[in-house]
């Protein structure tokens, strides 16, 4: 049986009683790419930012790779990379500033090297001295995908990543998943809420359908109530 | 994560504070003149420029002092929120303490600034010996009381609903007895008085104790 | 558990008992207790107002405690009963006052005093309000609201003793020109009562405390309910 990088057992978030996420449950296996498809206030945006540890659960349980989200520990931390449609950027600092900051809270190795790399694949190494207030929409997001690839995250949560990228924007952020993968041995696992259904089949393993916090079609082997 | 490494990682991360309250001055400068503001209204509210001056000034400057700082750090934490840095933050292998230690040590040392500012224009203004080390070891002590509790009461965001002024509610009540402190010490400091060691010695309790507790439940407000 | 079973009775016991130990308290206080030589008939204000002080702290330590924990078990109900217990203490500690006040003007001539005491029961009564705007206020999630509220409980009842020290050492440096002293030692019949009255006051105080933890609880669940109205009804239009 292959490794589940993420796992949910009948998660349910409540807010002010209302359930935003009704007892959800899915095993997701290492290396898949699965689309998470659905309205707005489908729950898609909760469920990511419950497993990217920044949102308490309100009964049931998550795993990443094994470490319980609840447990919010120094090792699940290390190994997710979560990106969402609002910037995480210090507004008055340069990209290159911003990154080597977050570089050494991750103990990133040869983080320089890393940065240039990443700032150049990304697109925006032309700016990595100005001030990200003055990015674009865009620009930023860009800078996102390279933070959260910075510390080579083996799990990735993506909330609409391509909002505020064009076309090459897209193809970017695609290959640069794929690329991660060359990058070590082990597999990565991504997790992706996305409007663009038409373009799941070009990325995703496999998918999952959520409406009014529960799941109502889905592709992954093992889903129970 | 072990020890050392949290410490070193919190370094990094006060030196990107400080960077980023230097970048964005804003905030701190509009302190700085809100606390040369009321100091100005005081005098002209109790006319200090008689012979009441040094019975009330170290009353005058704890306010001021307590208002300008409680504001100036509801509102760092703000820009954090606004711009998702602390969420950014809280994702990444950076214990909460460090967070928090490093906000407050930032705060500390931007509320101290201004305030050594405005006690060297007090003292000016006055004609009173502010600006002498025994009274800015008290400023410095008070200082650190207040903001620790303050910057962990303005960790979580309940001022949209009321304009900024809960967090001062919430903060002045607790800051009681350091206001007493504070006050009584630089009183008898002013006056050079004996009993000026054992204020600062309560004072410096205060502050050990509202550290502390701040730094313990900053984790548990996540 | 033992605690469950006898929580499970509140609305058995502690009605009568507080109705019948708050009839005997009035009849022990208006009648019995012999008139202060000094005072007068106002000293009689004592029955109430110490008991009302007890009760206060009572229930604030219920806040307090309840506080903690719901931050270890995060568990909804022990945050409603914090909120519940603080009501039921901002009325002891607001008629801990006015009794005070009442109490004051004809034995002192002024309605209020800088004594410690008093003053930290006004920080007191500051600090639980704050508490309870700050819960009820906000448009967060009630989640994060009930964490921060229950840190600022905490630190707020841990901070009571702090506050009574200091304000004692400022007054011990300010004096007033009258000193009076709160409950001079107390002849053997007025102790009686008084005891009786902080028994009666306290079984009363504990009754409310229920009452409000139940209102509480039942105003989370109604919310919840008007919530999921609203959810089906919009998802039928």
């Amino acid at each position: 049986m292959q490794d589940l990088a993420i796992e949910t057992n009948r998660l349910t978030r409540r807010y002010n009683g209302l359930p935003a996420l009704n007892r959800v449950s899915i095993q997701i296996t290492s290396g898949s790419r699965i689309a998470l498809l659905g309205n707005n206030g489908s729950g898609k945006t909760t469920l990511l930012t419950i497993l990217s540890t920044l949102l308490q659960p309100s009964e049931g349980s998550a795993t990443i790779l094994g470490y319980d989200v609840a447990k919010k520990s120094t090792a699940l931390r290390n190994v997710i990379g979560f990106i969402r449609h609002q910037p995480m950027l210090y507004e008055n600092f340069s990209p290159v500033e911003d990154l080597e900051l977050f570089a050494k809270i991750y103990r990133v190795s040869d983080a320089r090297e890393r940065i240039t790399r990443l700032l150049t694949n990304v697109g925006i190494w032309h700016l990595r001295d100005e001030a990200i207030g003055t990015l674009s929409r865009g620009q930023k997001q860009r800078l996102m995908i390279a933070k959260a690839l910075l510390h080579k995250p083996k799990v990735l949560l993506l909330d609409e990543p391509e909002i505020g990228l064009d076309q090459n924007g897209l193809r970017m952020l695609d290959e640069l998943i794929l690329m991660r993968e060359k990058e070590d041995s082990t597999p990565i696992t991504v997790l992706a809420a996305t409007h663009r259904e038409d373009r799941v089949a070009t990325w995703a393993t496999g998918f999952v359908r959520l409406e009014r916090g529960q799941i109502i079609e889905t592709t992954l082997s093992e889903n129970t109530e | 994560m072990t020890f050392p490494t949290q410490i070193e990682i919190g370094i990094k991360l006060f030196e990107a504070n400080l960077k980023q309250a230097w970048r964005d001055k804003t905030n701190w400068v509009t302190a700085g003149m809100f606390a040369i503001t009321a100091l100005l209204l005081y005098s002209f509210a109790f006319n200090l420029t008689g012979g009441l001056v040094r019975n009330l000034l170290p009353g005058v400057i704890w306010t001021v002092f307590l208002f300008s700082g409680i504001f100036a750090t509801a509102q760092s934490f703000q820009q954090d929120r606004q711009h998702g840095i602390l969420d950014a933050l809280k994702i990444s292998p950076i214990h909460p303490m460090t967070i928090y230690i490093a906000k407050t040590l930032t705060n500390i040392l931007m509320l101290l600034l201004i305030e050594f500012a405005l006690l060297l224009g007090a003292t000016i203004l006055f004609s009173e010996p502010l600006f002498v080390p025994q009274l800015l070891l008290i400023v410095t002590i008070g200082t650190i009381g207040y903001t620790a509790l303050s910057t962990l009461l303005s960790a979580i965001n309940l001022d949209r609903d009321n304009g900024g002024l809960l967090l001062p509610v919430l903060a002045l009540p607790l800051l009681v007895p350091l206001l007493i402190a504070s006050v009584e010490a630089t009183s008898a400091s002013l006056q050079q008085e004996a009993s000026t060691a054992p204020w600062i010695l309560l004072l410096s309790l205060f502050t050990i104790w509202s550290a502390a507790i701040a730094t313990l439940m900053f984790p548990l407000a996540d | 558990m033992i605690l469950n079973n006898i929580y499970e009775l509140r609305w058995k016991v502690l009605p009568p008992a507080a109705g019948v130990a708050m009839i005997g308290m009035a009849a022990l206080a208006l009648i019995t207790a012999p008139t202060e030589v000094i005072e007068g008939d106002v000293q009689r204000l004592l029955y109430v107002h110490l008991p009302s002080a007890l009760a206060s702290y009572f229930a604030f330590s219920i806040t307090a405690i309840c506080s903690v924990l719901f931050l270890l078990k995060r568990d909804f109900k022990w945050d409603s009963a914090a909120q519940g217990a603080a009501i039921v203490g901002l009325i002891f500690t607001l008629l801990t006052l006015l009794t005070g006040s009442l109490w004051g003007k004809p034995i002192w001539g002024v309605y209020w005093q800088w004594d410690p005491r008093i003053t930290t029961t006004l920080i007191l009564f500051l600090i639980f309000s704050a508490y309870l705007v700050a819960r009820k206020s906000t448009s967060l999630d009630s989640d994060k609201s009930a964490r921060f509220c229950s840190i600022y409980a905490i630190i707020g009842f841990l901070d009571i003793p702090l506050i009574h020290m200091s304000v004692r050492w400022w007054r011990t440096l300010h004096p007033q020109p009258i000193i009076a002293k709160l409950n001079p030692a107390l002849p053997d019949e007025m102790l009686l009562v008084t005891l009786f009255s902080v028994l009666a006051v306290i079984l009363v105080a504990a009754w409310f405390i229920t009452l409000g933890i139940e209102t509480e609880l039942l105003s989370q669940r109604l919310l919840k309910l008007k919530a999921i109205a609203k959810a089906s009804i919009s998802e039928k239009s």
